[in-house]
């Protein structure tokens, strides 16, 4: 089997689930007989390439173009397009980027070929692969099969595989192969404009070793002040939930999740947030995780390593002087 | 109620044309399985806050 993975590059850096998805291609490779190659899609990412292959893959495939330079739903698709119809691979993988559930899907129609998206693992059974995704906001999983013929267009979740696992290559670097493609200027329907940052942060969580974060449990926003204190005699960053920045109690650039940041600390203690999905993909990867919430049910303590069920507001004062006493 | 007497048009894929075959199939749906081990800490607010300080600095040592 040919497994061929889409990595992801924007101006000439790297979205790091696509090392996620290498590794989930290495894993399916040794769990059966198949090849990983790994292709970089852009303008000027031959370096790019270059860094690829010196990962355990069988090739690299370089796809150059002046048209795809920028992002376009439309350049990307004609262009992989051509690739895929060459190379013949059988599995074809992406990390679930933003990006990739913009064009993935309109890739896998245009070649008649159904997708499986944001998938978080996967299974070999009598040599047919399982694909597990999420429904109903992580609550049921639901295993997938392809039954037409290949290529099977897979994307998986990103923080469903660890980049640290990623394999070196075993002697030296794997080739790097150009492959040519005809774009068209006259073919691409959208002009993307400058990219641009929505927001200014002044705190970048995503290195925040240490992270405090609170959820509607929080009740109103005078109320913020006691996990600023859990907070601050930790040496943590304060974080939030989607509500608390909607409605204003935190900055935007506080907020974790699909909408906000993605962080992966050494601690994230959980205040009174229940475990939406949403929140969850934003921190599931960090090492420690350490939820308090009055609800014994609550979905965020399926992910937890330490977890206490009582009132928010009872803990935060006596952990906040329990870390002083700890800091001595 | 005139809906009521209209007749229900029952259209086949095949009247239609359409030769798709679906290219996947759901085997299973299931509550999945948890794979993380959490472990509670009980007793008053000050006794699980001591707790967890202690945890956090000795089995998880990240502070």
């Amino acid at each position: 089997m040919k497994i061929l993975v889409i990595a992801e590059q924007r101006q000439g850096k790297w979205n790091n689930s696509s090392f996620e998805t290498l590794v989930a291609a290495q894993q399916i490779a040794s769990a059966g007989s198949a090849t990983v190659s790994a292709l970089v899609i852009g303008k000027g990412v031959a370096v790019l390439a270059g860094e690829l292959a010196s990962k355990n893959v069988a090739e690299v495939l370089l796809v150059e173009h002046d048209l795809l330079d920028a992002y376009t739903p439309d350049g990307y698709c004609a262009a992989l397009k051509q690739v895929i119809e060459s190379a013949k691979p059988d599995l074809v993988l992406f990390p679930h980027t933003y990006q990739v559930r913009d064009f993935a899907p309109k890739l896998a129609a245009m070649l008649g070929k159904g997708m499986v998206g944001d998938c978080v693992g996967f299974r070999s059974e009598g040599g047919k692969l399982i694909f597990v995704r999420q429904m109903f906001q992580g609550k049921t999983a639901a295993d997938v099969t392809f039954t037409g013929a290949a290529p099977w267009f897979v994307s998986f979740q990103s923080g469903a595989f660890r980049a640290d696992q990623l394999a070196a290559h075993p002697n030296g670097k794997a080739p790097v192969n150009a492959v040519s493609v005809n774009v068209n200027a006259a073919d691409i329907r959208t002009k993307p404009l400058e990219l641009f940052k929505e927001a200014k942060s002044a705190v970048d969580l995503t290195q925040a070793p240490l992270i405090v974060a609170i959820g509607r449990g929080i009740k109103a926003p005078e109320n913020i002040a006691q996990a600023e204190a859990v907070a601050k005699a930790m040496g943590a960053e304060l974080a939030a939930s989607r509500p608390i920045c909607d409605e204003g109690w935190l900055p935007m650039e506080r907020q974790i999740g699909s909408s906000g940041q993605t962080v992966a600390p050494k601690l994230y203690l959980a205040l009174g947030i229940s475990g939406a999905i949403q929140h969850v993909v934003g921190m599931k990867g960090a090492r420690t995780i350490v939820a308090v919430n009055k609800d014994q049910n609550a979905p965020i303590f399926e992910i937890a390593d330490y977890g206490i069920v009582a009132d928010i507001f009872e803990i935060m004062p006596a952990l906040t002087e329990e870390l002083q006493k700890a800091k001595g | 109620m005139a809906a009521k007497k209209k007749e229900i048009a029952m259209i086949t894929r095949q009247a239609l044309g359409v030769t798709v075959e679906p290219t996947q199939k759901i085997e299973k749906i299931y509550v999945p399985t948890k794979t993380k081990k959490t472990e509670f800490l009980t007793g008053t607010p000050k006794e699980a806050a001591a707790k967890l300080v202690e945890k956090l600095k000795f089995e998880a040592r990240v502070i």
